[in-house]
């Protein structure tokens, strides 16, 4: 190190500023702005930064907003969930999870920690992507998501006792109910989401964008935030369908219903001209404005991301010379023992839910393979019966061959959709919905009727696969009491 | 052939239960006539069936008597719902609850009768909170000081119906702040205490208990009363002048803020209609004691989007509240997005945010692409050296990225089944087409196994890794992303529709996706759970075949029909 800093020598004077101008971006674009005094303690494994270090990892490793319950956690919890993340996502040093959780000691490993999750992810532009400020109107659209999701995880729930049959259909009964309940009110949402783009067309400044937003409305409607609820519903992210929302169904409805009244206001009911909120606007006005407002709580978040932004910005540019000086503070590590055998206790690994995962998986492709062996020699055993009469000319291989190359080509480009970094990026994450009569979309754009095709697809493919499980129930069930003399079966009239 | 008892089922067969043991309704729900109860019984359920379909009231709302029959119902009249309907509403579902048997059939003759028709899902018409909370929303939200309409003298007229305008609720709609009118409407009366306060405790209650039924109850007596005695104030033709404390209004949790007095039947209907699309464009000047005139626009031919439109609105009264004195002096004019919204303009100062907002974004996106080559090795260097440090030879592989191969993997299947699927659907025109669908096939199926074989291996790591000192679970909520993912772009990129047609068949088929997902989750878990519990069962007795009757209404049907079973039994 020593060696390289003599080397680059007209840039030493730079550089001596240099590292704490980047830790000090760091610690900026950081969500609860650490001090970078912590990290240059960390560096001489100081205790005093040790619990500023666990509570940061915990807002790292924990993607959940900070106003949660769990942000309060005792620092003991917040250390031993830290713990966990970090050893399920691979974190390779032992030393880690034999710290003490209260917090006394091993401010220098957890700078190594954090480093670790710096190095191999964009720790600050994640972060600061999941709190964003949602001023458009959002809809989560994953490709991915809803074909590559376990689904919700099984329950573990160990019934009592016997469970009535009647009460499982009570259940479902109620489970179809809230779906008809949630499909509705969606579609209520929706028409109010799209009345709001459409009145207010023409008056967003950005030209791309056209028309406002439910929280610019908001803001517009009720500057001086006469109501409390518009904050909570404004910031929601509009999610007609997130899967969330279906496999929570605590209370559904109360959220959405909040948000729909906030919704209708905006859209049906008369506010004050626009005009009035100049008038908090301007600074000599701005005592008599409270501070819960809206319009200028929206302003100041966006102002502080801002600076978070700037501070990300700032960070990318000099953590060359943050790695530089890790590398020193990894170098005063001693090197740790790869004695397995003196490890104080195994515990499995792999949480039983990777286990089972994988079983799961294993017995969806054991079912997949089979119905495909059975389609294939079908198809073959047809195809040779046709075949046999054609002739076998030098057109006819030339065709074999043509076709074959088709189809590989076509398989590998399927294969691709799946592989880890191949294929073409498929559509992902929030995308703020925006209305245009005319439905012109730009090269990075997403258009709804692309989206509703490969919903379609989708749709039919869960449906027959639906229908395929509940076709082997039946074949089951027939098996298991057809047999009974004297009972006539009638099933209900199809759909 | 089929006794005569097992007859195909009718509506009216249906029977009542033998109060069945998960039964969520106590006794305090019941409908005191019996009459009365069979009138409505069947209606109920169907209203509740409706109100599945479409949770907006678009339709007009079906009229109920409230809990008291013959006391106050007849003073509503049909097909004006407002609060006495909304409250009739909540017990007739209460009562409809009660209703909704269990899918018991432990009779002689197991019989699907207890659905007006086996076609229909049966939707257990009730338990979910949200009826309830908007039961009684609505119930106390129909009185809110932003609702009433202001007479022609500019006074809030509290008065019956008859000395109305005769659409009250095209005022009523439209109508700014009139807190000014509060103090001197006649505001005389007031619901005792008692209902005031319990009426928050049914709002965020998750399952409406009797004593919510109860507390129900009494805040409709309450209500009653008070229209009785305001009743008898009007027909004194004496008006109490004095503002009235108690028309303060009362916030709810949900927010809603009320006002307590109620109206009187009359006014609670015009409320009710006020929530049906107006026609024509409605103005009405209301000169408020000491204000200048503030013009209402309301306008006509709004299509009353369903439920948004009939929930309460929140806030509006207290911010009628607030806003009606400073506004005065301003005299602001009423403002509908639909006719001005075109005129709003954001704030110059949030303008210069966002716009400064939009490009740090699309700076971090660009800059996230061309990643210093200098940082990156670094960056790699450092990783390397921490793991050499640490003593592993090679990075173990960690939970997350089996949970990744394996979401992975998943994701192979369902599309490797979709391809299948089209395949199997398309019908080959030519033996060129059929050649290439049975190569296309034979391509699937080695692909399969090459998923299969990645599979093996992976469990093989998994379970060759030594073990480590690692807690097990994992933080709440840091489930998976969607596994294969690219690196998301920072800035967010346009979703663009055109139509609102075009957005509700987007989310809905959204949602029809997922409920999918989860509908062939439920049915695997449930195979697992039922079938061994049928084969385990003896076949024998009526238990059994309400049993089997149960399963495959669950297994094969999706819970929403039921099979019948006919006992063809020797003659005797």
């Amino acid at each position: 190190m020593g060696r390289r800093r003599q080397r680059v020598d007209p840039a030493a004077g730079a550089r001596a500023g240099a590292l704490p101008e980047a830790i000090a971006a760091l610690s900026r674009s950081l969500p609860s702005g650490p001090s970078p005094e912590i990290f240059r303690r960390a560096k001489f494994d100081r205790p005093e930064a040790t619990s500023a270090l666990w509570q940061l990892l915990f807002r790292v490793l924990s993607p959940l907003p900070a106003g949660n319950a769990l942000a309060s956690l005792a620092l003991e919890v917040q250390a031993r969930l830290v713990k966990s993340a970090l050893c399920s996502q691979g974190y390779p040093r032992l030393a880690l999870a034999q710290l003490p959780e209260d917090g006394s000691q091993g401010s220098r490993e957890l700078l190594l920690a954090l480093s670790w999750l710096l190095a191999r992810g964009p720790v600050p532009e994640q972060m600061l992507a999941q709190a964003r400020v949602p001023l458009g109107d959002e809809m989560t659209v994953c490709q991915c998501e809803a074909l590559a999701s376990p689904g919700p995880p099984a329950p573990h729930m160990e019934a009592e006792g016997p469970v009535d049959v009647r009460h499982v259909q009570w259940l479902m009964g109620k489970l179809r109910f809230r779906w008809r309940q949630l499909v509705s009110s969606q579609q209520e949402q929706c028409a109010l989401l799209s009345k709001i783009h459409l009145y207010t067309r023409g008056c967003h400044s950005d030209q791309s964008l056209s028309h406002l937003s439910v929280t610019e409305a908001e803001m517009l409607r009720d500057p001086e935030g006469g109501q409390q609820v518009s904050g909570a519903g404004a910031a929601q992210n509009l999610d007609p369908a997130y899967p969330k929302c279906l496999h929570s169904f605590g209370t559904p409805g109360m959220g959405p219903r909040t948000f729909w009244n906030d919704l209708w206001l905006v859209c049906e009911q008369p506010g004050l001209l626009p005009g009035d909120w100049a008038a908090p606007l301007d600074p000599g006005g701005a005592s008599a404005c409270s501070l819960l407002s809206p319009f200028r709580a929206l302003l100041r978040t966006l102002e502080r991301e801002n600076q978070r932004l700037e501070a990300v910005l700032a960070w990318r540019r000099s953590e060359l010379v943050f790695w530089r000086w890790m590398d020193t503070v990894l170098g005063t590590c001693a090197p740790e023992v790869p004695a397995a055998a003196s490890q104080p206790t195994f515990l499995p690994w792999v949480p039983e839910r990777g286990g089972g995962e994988l079983d799961l998986v294993v017995r969806e492709l054991q079912a997949l393979e089979e119905e495909l062996r059975e389609a294939a020699e079908r198809r073959r055993v047809a195809w040779e019966a046709k075949a046999g009469g054609c002739g076998r000319g030098p057109e006819w291989s030339a065709a074999r061959r043509a076709s074959r190359e088709a189809v590989e080509k076509e398989l590998g480009a399927l294969q691709q959709c799946w592989e880890r970094d191949g294929g073409p990026a498929q559509p992902h994450g929030p995308h703020r919905l925006v209305r245009r009569e005319d439905g012109a979309a730009g090269d990075r754009d997403l258009r709804a009727a692309v989206v509703i095709r490969t919903l379609r697809s989708q749709e039919a493919c869960l449906e027959a696969v639906l229908r395929r499980l509940q076709g082997q129930c039946r074949q089951e069930l027939a098996r298991l009491v057809g047999a009974l003399p004297g009972l006539i079966w009638i099933p209900p009239p199809g759909r | 052939m089929a006794p005569p008892s097992t007859q195909l089922p009718k509506p009216k067969s249906r029977r009542r239960p033998q109060s069945p043991p998960w039964r969520p309704r106590g006794p305090s729900s019941e409908p005191e006539s019996p009459s009365d109860l069979g009138g409505r019984s069947g209606r109920g359920l169907r209203l509740a069936r409706k109100e599945g379909e479409k949770a907006s009231g678009a339709a007009p709302e079906p009229w109920f008597r409230i809990g008291q029959p013959g006391r106050e119902g007849a003073a509503f009249p049909p097909g004006r719902g407002g609060l006495p309907s909304r409250k009739g509403r909540g017990s007739s579902e209460a009562a409809n609850c009660k209703e909704t048997p269990p899918p018991s059939c432990c009779r002689r003759t197991a019989r699907a009768g207890w659905w007006p028709s086996c076609r229909e899902p049966w939707t257990p018409a009730h338990s979910d909170n949200c009826n309830w909370s908007r039961a009684c929303a609505f119930a106390v939200g129909c009185c809110m000081p932003g609702t009433r309409t202001p007479g022609p003298t500019g006074q809030t007229s509290l008065g019956p119906s008859e000395s109305r305008p005769e659409r009250p609720g095209l005022g009523d709609r439209a109508q700014p702040p009139t807190s000014e009118l509060e103090p001197t409407g006649t505001r005389a009366l007031k619901p005792p205490p008692g209902p005031e306060t319990n009426e928050e405790d049914p709002l965020p209650a998750c399952t409406p208990s009797p004593q919510d039924l109860k507390e129900l109850e009494f805040l409709t007596q309450a209500l009653e009363k008070a229209v009785r005695v305001r009743r008898g104030i009007t027909k004194a033709g004496e008006r109490d002048k004095a503002p009235s404390l108690k028309s303060r209004p009362i916030v709810t949790s949900s927010g809603t803020t009320v006002s307590a007095p109620p109206h009187s039947p009359g006014q609670a209907g015009g409320h009710a209609s006020d929530r049906r699309p107006t026609k024509g464009l409605c103005q009405t000047t209301v000169p408020a004691k000491g204000h200048p005139e503030r013009r209402l626009l309301s306008v006509g031919d709004r299509t009353r989007v369903g439920m948004g439109a009939r929930t309460p609105r929140p806030g509006a009264g207290l911010r009628d509240q607030q806003m009606a004195p400073s506004a005065a002096p301003q005299a602001p004019e009423a403002f509908t997005l639909k006719e001005k919204g075109h005129l709003l303009r954001l704030p110059a100062a949030f303008r210069k945010a966002a716009s400064q907002n939009s490009s740090l974004w699309a700076q971090l996106s660009s800059t996230q692409t061309s990643d210093s080559t200098d940082a990156a090795a670094a960056k790699t260097q450092f990783l390397q050296n921490m793991q050499t440090a640490s003593g592993g030879p090679q990075p173990r592989l960690s939970a997350v990225e089996v949970e990744a191969e394996a979401g992975r993997l998943r994701k192979a299947c369902s599309l490797l089944r979709l391809r299948m699927r089209e395949e199997l659907s398309a019908a080959p025109m030519d033996w060129m087409q059929e050649y290439r669908c049975l190569l296309t096939l034979e391509g699937l199926q080695a692909m399969v196994g090459q998923c299969l074989h990645r599979l093996q291996e992976l469990r093989a790591a998994v379970a060759e890794q030594p073990p480590r000192p690692c807690p097990v679970g994992r933080p709440p909520g840091a489930s998976p992303s969607c596994g294969g993912r690219a690196e998301p772009a920072w800035s967010p990129q346009l979703l663009v529709y055109s139509s609102t047609q075009e957005l509700q068949t987007l989310a809905a088929l959204k949602l029809r996706v997922a409920v999918l997902d989860q509908q062939i989750h439920l049915e695997k878990v449930l195979m697992a759970e039922l079938l061994p519990l049928v084969s385990a069962a003896q076949p024998q007795g009526p238990p059994w075949l309400a049993l089997c009757r149960a399963v495959h209404s669950l297994l094969c049907e999706g819970g929403a029909r039921v099979l019948t079973i006919l006992r063809d039994e020797p003659a005797v």
